[in-house]
């Protein structure tokens, strides 16, 4: 591990202004699960780190007045995990969450962490996505909102200026007769990282029977975590069954820009995200159905 | 699930021995008081970091390294030069601490800095400036043995180093070494009969030819070494090591030092299953004596993944022919064993067990050990033969079903007995073979049917066994009556398995004294009495030998001293319970304490004992796996449903620990059934250099594994000991494998049995319009 600075600022201004002055020798510290390692594994050198560990203002899980939930940047997967406020909102934040690392990792391992790493192949950044969430971003010039789908712009790179940090995730209210599902596919059950993810979220019309809307967005499939807009498009207004599910899935693989790597090729990576997606959209809607 | 038994009489019955004891060292370990390998240091001390070729192939030129030893805190820098060409020899690894002439690996030692931090010492190999000379490099083992491919080996190989295999197997390496100018580095051939003849009688015949991948040891503690260079002249070191007396050895040659000046202590051990040898220390043990200061060094996960020295990939063909009454009547086999960039490889033991398990009148096996620009490969648990059993076992059951025959009868009408003779032509003692499979025959897993599986997914059985032929070295250990009564035993083995509390038992048994008033200790090469590499499954096997022939030289110490005491000669002497007293008057006693303060008055002097030997012959050891698993077929997963792990044990000294080590093998083999490889690039680079990517089960992936004893007795071993450490890891690749294949109804060929693979494995199935599950 190459020799590096610390600091733990207690202001967030503070914070952004290190983060600004030092630019790209300066890395932000949100948990370390991925920058650690990075650093002390793959001789990653970062002059400076600025552990945001001591803002508080980064922290916390709350619940609105409109009804949206706010979730801090550095809420660890752990408390994303058990929390009662995210599991009633979006379930499938949880589940996500609830797919980083081990126990020990989800205690320190943050949700803007797993935002900011901007991995193609992150678990609890697609549901914010499909949830259409906004993240707050804190910089010197104040505070700006951006869709979380826009904030990243391919491996490891996101739409955030010099000093810019993200404050929280705000998820709005879902709608009635919503049901929510992340689901991945690894070789081994614990301590893996997704060959595919997906992330669900299907809304039924009162006749519980028929989509009336659908998002569903890709994990580890493409440079970001996009909408699979093909088989959101095949649900949307359709009633609900088997066939319409393997349209849907496959549509998915369709819109899937996969690449092929250590973990799996291309092509298998294709036939999964269409039997992910079936799946995932089968267990969102039986959720929305037992919600209503 | 109860142990099977097989064995004479007792003439005492046994008070310690045989009983499951927890281990000694437990609470130590457990609330890590235990100190490992890279918890030790010195004042004054240096840290190593290690510069590593970025090419799988090239003409080192030149190597300047003055702005590194400008660095700050750099104190000194050590390359290949530092060693004489008298003790390099170019087919062995530990002989090549660093690239000379050539660096053959991508990940290959190409110097090493020693600085006053660790951090100081990396930042200075940037500054290090080596001029490499790139030359055409091969990855592939079946596109080295081209005669088109760029060739490895550079100058007179010499004669390979086979050491470290040694320890690991008692049976004599046929292999011939090649030195012509191809990469194939040695090869082996093994025959019976008239193997057209045999394949001419046979009513069923199978063939495959069966891939296994390149898979790490993954002992928890990475490699590390703490070496001292002193005014005085001698070299100390800490080590975390297999083999303290192997390191003490290498080091010494390397550095030319006289043995005695080379003090190793081996530390408290994290794993190694036979991947932690010499590696490592001679590092810094060079740089220690160039900067005359103390230098520790500690690899990183990403350096024991792409530099150590795993167990190799393979390519094996199995042809096996039987009669319509399931007699067995011809092998045919060939083995191209991944040797990586130096030799030394497990091929010629992975050769000859393919014939190992049952009787095959007639065989024809050949074996190849091919050079490829990748790190080396070393020991890991029975090196080469879950990579075997892969191969032969698969094809079994496929002969098994179709013949219609029940694997487990198939096998038992063939299994290989006492006096049956290995391909190597060496005939077999009192093996375990038909016991094992008579407790897999037993087994409650076996006799229930499988269960519909959820959702429609197909589940299968697969059940496989093997055998590891296991190390028989010489061995010695001390053991000394202390003022109270209590005794003390010095070994020199390192407690990799827990071997420490079997000793404890073996010297208890014998002393007929509570466990408690024995302890262990494990000295250093200095003063501890030689104790063979913790390799080859042996340590318990000989160092029992040695502590009950120790026990025996004490107690005869004692009984004199008694005799004595209490008028009587010392064959009228009987004791137990820490007293002695004369035959058929045991009221009158004198106790072991007493014993040992009349001994410093006596002639005798005080109490100490040692014993030493070697074991008259090894005797291999059987395992076997019964696998049920159910397969998604849509994804590829494998869920195992059960895993029973049966193993051939002799007399299990200390059961927990044998089960344990069961239980343990079993599981590295449902690595390599499923999860563990490590991928190489073209250019010859480590894709999963982490711990991530190179995927070894968890305890999820896992379910309990049900550990069944079979204990026949071992004519060789003290009370019918035999080797435990190594066999259960040989038969479950081949049994989760096969239990894959029966699910889907298509024979598969490759270890591991990764999702994609299975998945791609059924749709070029369901394409060639083959019938599936």
């Amino acid at each position: 591990m190459r020799r590096f600075d610390y600091a733990a600022p207690t202001q967030t201004f503070e914070a952004c202004a290190l983060l600004a002055d030092r630019g790209e020798e300066a890395c932000a510290l949100a948990g370390g699960t991925d920058l650690i390692i990075q650093m002390r594994e793959r001789g990653r050198a970062v002059p400076l780190v600025v552990s945001l560990r001591n803002l508080a203002d980064l922290k916390g899980i709350s619940q609105n007045d409109d009804g949206s939930l706010t979730i801090g940047a550095m809420a660890t997967g752990g408390e994303v995990t058990d929390s009662c406020l995210v599991r009633d909102h979006a379930l499938f934040i949880s589940e996500g969450a609830e797919l980083l690392g081990s126990i020990q990792i989800r205690n320190r391992g943050t949700l803007g962490g797993n935002v900011g790493n901007a991995a193609p192949s992150a678990d609890a950044a697609p549901p914010l996505v499909a949830a259409g969430a906004c993240a707050s971003i804190v910089g010197a010039k104040g505070t700006r909102e951006a869709a979380v789908g826009d904030l990243m712009t391919g491996p490891g790179q996101l739409a955030l200026g010099p000093g810019e940090l993200i404050q929280s995730f705000t998820v709005p209210a879902l709608p009635a007769h919503t049901g929510t599902r992340y689901v991945r596919h690894v070789p081994r059950l614990e301590m893996d990282i997704a060959v595919v993810g997906i992330a669900a979220l299907i809304t039924l019309e009162d006749d519980l029977e028929t989509i009336k809307d659908a998002s569903v967005v890709l994990s580890a499939v493409a440079p970001t975590w996009p909408h699979a807009r093909t088989a959101e498009e095949v649900l949307k207004g359709q009633p609900v069954s088997e066939k319409l599910l393997a349209h849907a899935g496959e549509a998915a693989a369709e819109d899937s820009r996969p690449i092929s790597d250590v973990r799996a090729s291309a092509g298998y990576r294709r036939m999964m995200v269409d039997v992910y997606t079936r799946r995932a959209a089968a267990t969102a809607i039986e959720r929305a159905k037992a919600a209503s | 699930m109860a142990k099977v038994v097989e064995r004479p009489q007792e003439k005492t019955a046994l008070r310690i021995a045989n009983q499951p004891v927890s281990r000694v060292d437990g609470v130590e370990n457990v609330t890590g008081a235990t100190k490992f390998g890279a918890d030790f240091s010195l004042p004054g001390m240096l840290w190593g970091a290690i510069l590593r070729s970025p090419h799988a192939h090239a003409r080192i030129r030149n190597i300047d390294y003055s702005k590194a030893l400008a660095a700050p805190g750099v104190v000194t820098v050590a390359t290949a030069a530092d060693f004489d060409d008298d003790v390099v020899e170019p087919t062995s690894r530990p002989h090549n601490v660093f690239a000379g002439d050539f660096a053959l690996f991508l990940g290959e030692a190409v110097a090493a800095v020693a600085a006053v931090t660790q951090e100081d010492a990396e930042a200075a190999l940037d500054l290090i400036e080596v001029d490499y000379e790139p030359l055409p490099h091969v990855i592939d083992p079946l596109e080295s043995m081209d005669p088109g491919a760029p060739v490895i080996r550079h100058g007179d190989g010499g004669a390979i180093d086979r050491t470290e295999m040694s320890f690991h197997s008692s049976v004599a390496s046929s292999a011939e070494d090649l030195d012509e100018s191809g990469n194939v580095s040695s090869q082996v051939q093994f025959s019976r009969g008239d193997l057209e003849a045999g394949f001419a009688e046979a009513d069923v015949i199978k063939e495959g030819t069966f891939k296994a991948a390149m898979v790490h040891q993954a002992y928890l503690e990475p490699h590390a070494a703490l070496a001292h260079y002193m005014p005085s002249g001698e070299m100390r070191l800490w080590v975390t090591s297999q083999g303290q007396f192997y390191v003490r050895d290498t080091v010494a040659r390397l550095l030319k030092l006289p043995t005695h000046k080379v003090i190793v202590q081996g530390t408290a051990i994290g794993g190694g299953f036979g991947g932690k040898m010499t590696l490592l220390a001679p590092i810094p043990a060079i740089l220690s004596k160039k900067a005359r200061r103390p230098v520790k060094v500690v690899w990183s996960r990403s350096e024991e993944l792409t530099a150590a020295n795993p167990a190799p990939q393979s390519i094996i063909d199995v042809k096996i022919g039987a009669k319509q009454d399931g007699t067995l009547t011809a092998l045919q086999g060939r083995v191209i064993m991944d040797t990586g960039a130096y030799p030394g490889s497990p091929m010629s033991t992975a050769t000859m067990l393919l014939g190992s398990c049952y009787v095959f009148p007639n065989m024809e096996l050949e074996g190849m050990e091919v050079l490829t620009n990748k790190v080396s490969v070393g020991a890991y648990r029975a090196p080469g033969a879950p990579n075997s059993a892969h191969a032969v076992e698969n094809v079994m059951n496929w002969v098994a079903q179709e013949l219609g025959m029940d694997p487990v009868d198939f096998r038992l009408k063939n299994a290989i007995k006492e006096g049956d003779r290995w391909p190597n032509g060496q005939p077999l003692p009192d093996v375990g073979a038909t016991e094992v499979l008579g407790a897999i025959k037993d087994h409650p897993v076996w006799g229930t049917p499988l269960a519909q599986g959820a959702n429609g997914n197909p589940r299968g059985r697969g059940m496989a066994i093997g055998c590891w032929s296991g190390g028989a070295g010489g061995s010695a250990a001390t053991i000394k009556l202390e003022a109270d009564g209590t005794f003390r035993v010095l070994v020199g083995t390192i407690n990799l398995t827990g071997s420490t509390t079997s000793i404890a038992q073996v010297a208890a048994e014998e002393l007929r004294i509570p466990l408690e008033f024995v302890s262990v200790s494990q000295g250093d090469t200095n003063e501890a009495p030689y104790g063979p590499v913790a390799g080859g499954s042996q340590v318990t096997y000989t160092m029992s030998l040695s502590t009950a022939k120790a026990a025996h030289a004490v107690l005869g110490q004692m009984k004199a001293v008694a005799a004595q005491r209490l008028g009587v000669t010392a064959d009228d002497v009987e004791f137990g319970d820490g007293k002695m007293w004369a035959n058929g008057d045991p009221d009158r006693y004198i106790t072991y304490r007493r014993i040992s303060n009349e001994a410093m008055g006596s002639e005798n002097g005080p109490i100490i004992g040692t014993g030493h030997g070697k074991p008259e012959r090894g005797n291999p050891g059987f395992a076997g796996t019964i696998a049920d698993v159910e397969v998604d077929t849509e994804t590829g997963l494998v869920t195992i449903l059960n895993l029973v792990g049966v193993q051939d044990a002799g007399f299990a000294i200390n059961p927990l620990s044998v089960k344990g080590q069961i239980q343990g093998g079993t599981i590295q083999g449902v690595g390599y059934a499923l999860l563990e490889e490590i991928v190489y690039d073209d250019e010859g680079r480590v894709r999963n250099p982490g711990l991530l990517d190179y995927r070894l089960p968890t305890a999820a992936d896992v379910p309990n594994v049900d550990a069944v004893i079979v204990e026949k007795h071992n004519p060789y071993g003290w009370k019918g000991t035999r080797i435990v450490g190594e066999p259960s890891i040989v038969p479950p690749g081949a049994a989760i494998t096969s239990a894959i294949s029966d699910a889907l109804g298509i024979p598969l060929h490759d270890m591991p049995m990764t999702p994609e693979r299975i998945v791609m494995a059924l749709r070029a199935a369901r394409t060639n319009g083959e019938p599936t599950a």
